[in-house]
């Protein structure tokens, strides 16, 4: 960085602010294709009574806001900094030392500066300066501040939705600043003046009206379950038999609706309809609680809430003991970390035990919902299940590290215990790549949409990248996980960097290897593939 | 294959032509982009460049160490893949591949002349000539890769409703 | 360019105290006594102030970032520190982040290894962070020479392990020259890194040349100018004691390494400087990962919209479909 002459302070300020391309401030944004979504429609807006319900286009210079969206974003950067301690902190202390700029996967995927999370902070901290601290009034630029205008809005909302909230950059940051924390915030500013993506605000008005994402109604919610029973006979020779609704049963399960409707998901929701057929546990599913995820949760802290107290009242009115909630990551940060304190005290509930191994969930003991993992792991610890591991002897697993899971809740054992006691040939991804550094499948916090694939498959490009490496060295074949949207997400990923690896839940593994009781032989998997091997045996079998 | 002197040639300069030719990729990126790329004196600590330098070093070794490229080719379906889902018109997205040919014929201006190698340069920008459309016939299968995981995520994500629809479509047929 | 407007300011500075000192003793009171007042009573007060404010806005929920295996079922071998589930492990969490770093410590590079993404290890600036923080520390601590009397002695054991090389007179103080050195590959990084040139606002290089311009104003005056002591510390203990002194014969480089020191002092409870007291009280590392256990308050829950889709609002919507497909309702 050599400076050739030395000019006088002014013209320095003037060099500095003329010459666009030197700060970041003065690049403008610009909307490139596959990289954002759809704005929401009018009705989904309208129907969870959300601002500015109406008809716009993203890349059309007019976004129709409201005449006073300035006074509204920034009356709402005011409420937030005096509601949120991360919000206010995290805009005070950072000192851009830059540790967290290369963590981010959509950074690495697409070399964006404004991709780098420290950046994506700044756009919104540059205005927090301008109209909020002494220094950004006074010195302007010069302080990084910046006026809000239309132009910042638009470059919140392309950068905003290009962050998935999955805090990688915040577990490298020496004051552990969050940019999903201010993502989130971001998104609930620009949700004030109605700028929503049609992704997110189509499942969370679904979601409202109709208890799940996709807009399912209750009787199409459960005969499309039969579909999945009917594989199950087909597959085992056993007819499970769910219940929907059913007042007084021990437990709900609550589970992303997407495993119910989506392939591979769906091979996922089998292995719990197997599992807890097989542990003739007293369980039931609800129509009117269908949805585990919540996208109420990329919208607006409010929204979540509203979504997520269908939860808690269904257990209410059922007059369940307590909950189990299914494989998913951002439906579990939520649970975690969020629905005891909106929805709770959860105290018409029970503190949950097993009633297989009589283990008490203790770290459940307020919100009393289990995660299925820390459920089933207990159970094969205490032997309550038969397992045939070699069932997956033609799958080489590695296991992808949800970022809600293990970042927002510390969830790394439960699932490799399983998978280990379900598998042969199991793989771990690199340190670097894996556990609390795992890399975001690019898809996450709602912008699994077809419109940006390009950003997304950048995005998961780090990802992909790991499981490549141990497919070259392992001859991995099958990615693992534990949360819905990976299912979708991954598939999608996959097939465009490492085609011939498959994904699928910790649970779809779990029940090709259950032995249930009184199953015929099994020949197919839960994808109704010929298992290899069992079919010669088979056949063997026949001949003798 | 390359004529073998200027296979020689190129081997003993080929750090400075990897070095040119990335500098060139790189001006085709968005500005913001490049700069910070570019003013990176290792290009190894930054992750994009990394993948690029990785792409060009491996298509430039395939160059000169043969087999010829063709349209299996890993090195090229890598660098390609990435191109293909960078906001690139698909002549940017392989105009990659011609940077190379402006860069050796500058690189290796005085040593074609005296070693009398014209004849086996322009060999050699066939050569890349035939590599760019492998590049694009890559680049189009890339993108409609993309396309049909778009559809195909679609239909995942509703297969058994589908399901359902097909059933109800096949119960009424019968 | 914001990095030569920001050297230009502390050379300003420089100028004013040294223009300022060589104008006679009463420009001297200005610059040894007045200005120090004035700054230390602006950091404190509004230093608290900022604090206060933070530590007045409310934590609503329960978001610690957790970097290693939750506490769950007993058999499970799980990680106190890295995902604390109590006070206990917050502590220490919070204790290996202040005082050793332990996030920055996790910083990786990327790399390219046969054609494929990896991530190496990278420790610079954990270490640079690491040595600056502790020599600036040490420094200040130091300092507290000159204004207790008599000089307890964990502030000569300091010196003497500091100044251990017993090279040159004075002492070559280790502290001293790595906090240059330190802060030299800040300011490095900052001008020589694209990426970090690219976040680096002049609200960046400003402290990281006051701080060098104080360090080497401070080093000018132990070991070029030789200032001394006694009338040093003449002035600042007379700081103390509100008895307004300034011994003639100081030396204008005193006055400019004060005057700097002032500046920080004023400078840093509007700046990032403030991460000293905002790391402390960081949800995302000073709270328990026990939300699950322990219900979380959130003293503003109930101002949130209130407006829920219930389960009779849904049955009412459904009620005839549900009971054709034989699912049981409320209300028949
Ligand atoms: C957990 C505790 C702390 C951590 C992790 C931390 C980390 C950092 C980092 C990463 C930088 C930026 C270096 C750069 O410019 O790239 C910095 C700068 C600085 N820190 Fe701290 N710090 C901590 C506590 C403190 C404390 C207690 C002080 C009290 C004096 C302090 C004073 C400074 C100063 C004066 C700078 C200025 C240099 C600059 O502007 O870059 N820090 N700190
Ligand atoms: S790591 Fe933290 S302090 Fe450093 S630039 Fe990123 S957000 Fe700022
Ligand atoms: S939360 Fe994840 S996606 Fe968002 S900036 Fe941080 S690393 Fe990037």
């Amino acid at each position: 960085m050599a400076k050739p002459q030395t000019p006088k302070p002014e013209e320095l300020v003037k060099v500095d602010y003329g010459t666009p391309g030197k700060s970041w401030i003065d690049i403008p944004v610009e909307f490139k294709d596959g990289h954002w979504c759809f704005g929401s429609r009018p009705e989904f807006l309208e129907a969870v009574g959300m601002p500015n319900a109406r008809d716009w286009k993203p890349d059309e210079a007019d976004w129709k806001l409201p005449d006073d969206w300035k006074d509204t974003i920034l009356q709402g950067i005011k409420e937030r900094l005096e509601k949120y301690r991360s919000f206010h902190i995290f805009m005070d202390i950072c000192v851009r030392c830059g540790a967290c700029a290369d963590k981010c996967h959509f950074y690495i995927g697409s070399g964006d500066p404004k991709n780098m999370p420290v950046l994506r902070a700044e756009l919104i901290r540059s205005i927090y300066r301008k109209y909020f601290t002494p220094g950004g009034k006074v010195f302007g630029k010069f302080a990084g501040a910046r006026e809000l205008t239309e132009e910042v809005i638009k470059e919140w909302w392309y950068y905003f939705y290009q962050c998935t909230e999955c805090r990688r950059c915040s577990v490298f940051c020496p004051y552990g600043i969050d940019q999903a924390e201010i993502t989130m915030i971001g998104r609930e500013l620009l949700n004030l003046i109605g700028t929503q993506t049609g992704w997110i605000a189509g499942p969370v008005a679904n979601c409202y009206n109709k208890g799940n994402h996709l807009g399912l109604e209750p009787h199409t919610l459960s005969s499309n379950m039969e579909y999945l029973v009917d594989d199950i006979e087909e597959i085992t020779g056993i007819r499970v038999e769910p219940s929907w609704n059913r007042k007084g049963a021990e437990i709900l399960f609550v589970t992303p609706s997407g495993d119910l409707f989506g392939d591979p998901g769906t091979y996922t929701a089998m292995g719990y309809l197997m599992l807890f057929h097989e542990l003739g546990l007293d369980y039931t599913w609800s129509t009117y609680a269908s949805e585990g995820g919540n996208f109420g949760f990329f919208t607006s802290m409010d929204m979540a809430k509203r979504l997520n107290y269908k939860i808690y009242a269904e257990a209410k009115r059922l007059g369940v003991k307590w909950i189990i909630g299914g494989e998913c990551g951002h439906m579990w940060r939520v649970l975690h970390q969020y629905m005891d304190t909106w929805n709770g005290p959860a105290d018409f509930l029970e503190e949950p035990v097993s009633p297989i191994t009589g283990t008490k969930f203790e770290n459940a003991k307020s919100t009393k919902m289990v995660h299925i993992a820390e459920f089933t792991a207990d159970l094969i610890k205490h032997g309550k299940i038969k397992l045939d591991p070699s069932r997956n002897d033609h799958l080489n697993v590695t296991f992808h590290d949800s970022c809600n899971t293990a970042r927002g809740m510390g969830m790394f054992e439960e699932p490799r215990y399983i998978i280990n006691n379900v598998v042969n040939n199991f793989h771990e991804m690199s340190e670097e790549e894996s556990r609390e550094k795992t890399f975001c499948c690019g898809s996450g916090s709602g912008l699994n949409a077809g419109e940006n694939m390009e950003i997304r498959m950048r995005g998961g490009m780090p990802r992909a990248n790991a499981v490549k490496k141990v497919r070259d060295k392992h001859g991995v074949n099958m990615l693992a996980n534990i949360c819905a949207i990976d299912r979708a997400t991954l598939s999608a990923l996959m097939d465009y960097w490492t085609p011939d690896v498959g994904v699928c839940g910790a649970h779809e593994l779990l029940a090709n290897a259950l032995v249930m009781t009184g199953e015929k032989k099994r020949t197919q998997d839960l994808r109704l593939e010929d298992l290899p091997g069992m079919e010669e045996e088979a056949n063997e079998e026949g001949d003798e | 294959m390359l004529d073998p002197k200027l296979k020689d040639i190129l081997s003993l300069k080929k750090t400075v032509v990897l070095n040119q030719w990335f500098d060139a990729v790189l001006d085709t990126f968005p500005e913001a982009t490049a700069e910070l790329l570019r003013k990176k004196r290792n290009p190894l600590n930054d992750p994009v460049a990394a993948e690029i330098f990785g792409g060009l070093t491996n298509v430039l070794n395939g160059f000169l160490e043969g087999p010829d490229f063709n349209a299996d080719s890993l090195v090229l379906d890598d660098i390609m893949r990435v191109r293909a889902v960078q906001d690139f018109t698909p002549s940017r997205a392989v105009s990659f591949i011609f940077l190379l040919k402006k860069v050796v014929r500058k690189e290796l201006a005085k040593d074609i002349s005296s070693h009398k190698l014209e004849r086996a340069m322009l060999k050699f920008e066939s050569q890349i000539d035939d590599t760019v459309s492998i590049c694009f016939d890559i680049y189009v299968k890339c993108r409609e890769k993309i396309f049909e995981i778009k559809a195909n995520e679609m239909k995942n994500w509703t297969y058994r409703l589908l399901q359902d629809a097909n059933k109800v479509k096949k119960s009424a047929g019968k | 360019m914001g990095i030569l407007f920001s050297l230009l300011i502390v050379v300003g500075l420089a100028v004013v105290a040294l223009v300022g000192a060589s104008m006679g003793h009463g420009m001297q009171m200005f610059f040894g006594v007045i200005v120090p007042y004035v700054s230390l009573a602006i950091f404190i007060v509004a230093g608290i102030n900022k604090v206060v404010k933070w530590g007045r806005t409310p934590v609503p929920f329960q978001i610690p970032t957790t970097c290693g295996q939750q506490k769950s079922l007993p058999w499970i071998k799980h990680s106190p520190i890295e995902n604390p589930n109590d006070t206990w492990g917050v502590v220490r969490r919070m204790a290996l982040e202040v005082l050793l770093f332990r996030s920055l410590f996790r910083n990786l590079k990327t790399e390219i290894n046969d054609g494929k993404l990896s991530y190496g290890s990278e420790k610079l600036l954990w270490l640079a962070g690491l040595a600056f923080h502790v020599s600036f520390f040490t420094v200040v601590l130091r300092h507290l020479r000159f204004f207790i009397t008599p000089v307890p002695a964990f502030i000569n054991i300091t010196d003497s392990l500091d100044g251990f090389m017993q090279v040159g007179a004075p002492h070559l103080l280790l502290t001293g020259v790595i906090l240059v050195a330190a802060t030299a590959f800040l300011l490095y990084r900052r001008i020589g890194m694209a990426q970090i040139k690219h976040i680096s606002l002049p609200a960046d290089y400003f402290p990281l040349f006051l701080i060098i311009g104080i360090a080497l104003s401070g080093i000018v005056m132990r070991y070029v100018t030789k200032v001394d002591i006694v009338k040093v510390k003449e002035l600042t203990m007379g700081l103390l004691s509100f008895s307004f002194t300034v011994p003639s014969g100081i030396g204008v480089v005193f006055f400019i390494h004060v005057f700097l020191i002032s500046t920080l002092l004023a400078y840093f409870p509007f700046s990032k400087l403030m991460h000293l007291g905002g790391v402390f009280l960081s949800p995302t590392r000073n709270m328990p990962n026990n939300s699950r256990e322990k219900r979380h308050i959130n003293p503003w829950n109930d101002t949130f919209g209130t407006e829920v889709h219930t389960y009779a609002h849904y049955e009412d919507a459904f009620r005839e479909k549900m009971k054709d497909a034989g699912l049981p309702v409320e209300k028949e």
